[in-house]
């Protein structure tokens, strides 16, 4: 009659397999500054891309607005909600 | 309202740094873009509760976080794989010079969950501080700290997984061989 199943030996060998290997520190700093790095160079890709006409733009339009008299409004319909929580936390501290 | 010539250059200089971040935030460029847009408006409209002295950068993300959060709120219960569309979003970015090693890197970040992913950023390619990080993402400067380390630990993680041996001489070829696969 078989009464154990041998399971358990799977089990821990499975265990000890997915154990995360102890990276090498020179390594482990290679990849640490490659990651800045490239972190960096990713985020300064959309930087260099200056400052684009849509924006430059609209700031002479509030510009205007402003000279005008006329209170530049958000387009209507794009930020309803989080007003309350933006005039509760997120404008000024 | 009259525009401030330095407020409206302290905004116009910020634009580069807002976009870099909304895209890190929704993976998107039009998304992005919409959204500093948004929070220009929304500055400027509440421009007499800015502190002149204070940070005008991180004012201003910490108003386009909060517009991406509550935005992303609302989305969530429209789009069922948020996090799987920012990934796809990420990789499909156009990347001017062909730069593989960046491609991966991006679909990397793009694992990380989307705490993480800020504060790496905030801290790793905006130039934050900690201490600014935390006021951005209304959280203690710890959390910042940890979140950052847990972003780099797991990237370092994600990268060194065919990474070991990419060191060496033999990195583009295994790079371009590796984006075959995919």
């Amino acid at each position: 009659m078989k009464r154990n199943k041998p399971v358990s030996l799977e089990t821990t060998t499975m265990r000890t397999e997915t154990a995360k290997p102890k990276l090498d520190p020179k390594i482990a700093r290679d990849i640490q500054s490659r990651i800045g790095q490239q972190l960096r160079e990713m985020y300064d890709d959309v930087v260099k891309q200056g400052v684009p006409d849509r924006f430059s733009e609209l700031l002479r339009q509030l510009d205007e607005a402003g000279k005008n008299g006329t209170a530049p409004r958000p387009a209507a319909g794009d930020v309803e909600q989080g007003e309350e929580e933006l005039s509760k936390k997120g404008v000024g501290e | 309202m009259t525009l401030d010539p330095s407020t409206r250059d302290a905004v116009l200089g910020s634009i580069p740094n807002l976009r870099a971040f909304a895209i890190s935030l929704c993976g998107n460029v039009d998304r992005a873009d919409d959204l500093v847009q948004e929070t220009i408006l929304r500055a400027l409209a509440n421009i007499d509760s800015f502190q002149p002295g204070t940070n005008m950068a991180a004012w201003l993300f910490t108003i386009l976080r909060n517009l991406f959060r509550s935005e992303y709120r609302k989305r969530r219960r429209e789009v069922e794989d948020v996090e799987g569309k920012y990934a796809d979003n990420m990789k499909s970015q156009p990347d001017q010079e062909g730069r593989i090693e960046l491609q991966e890197f991006r679909a990397a970040l793009a694992q990380l969950p989307s705490d993480q992913r800020e504060a790496l950023i905030l801290v790793g390619a905006s130039g934050f501080s900690y201490e600014e990080a935390a006021e951005i993402c209304e959280c203690a400067v710890g959390t910042i700290k940890s979140r950052v380390s847990r972003a780099r630990a797991r990237l370092a993680e994600l990268l060194a997984i065919d990474s070991i041996d990419d060191f060496g001489p033999d990195r583009t070829t295994r790079a371009v061989l590796a984006s075959g696969r995919g």
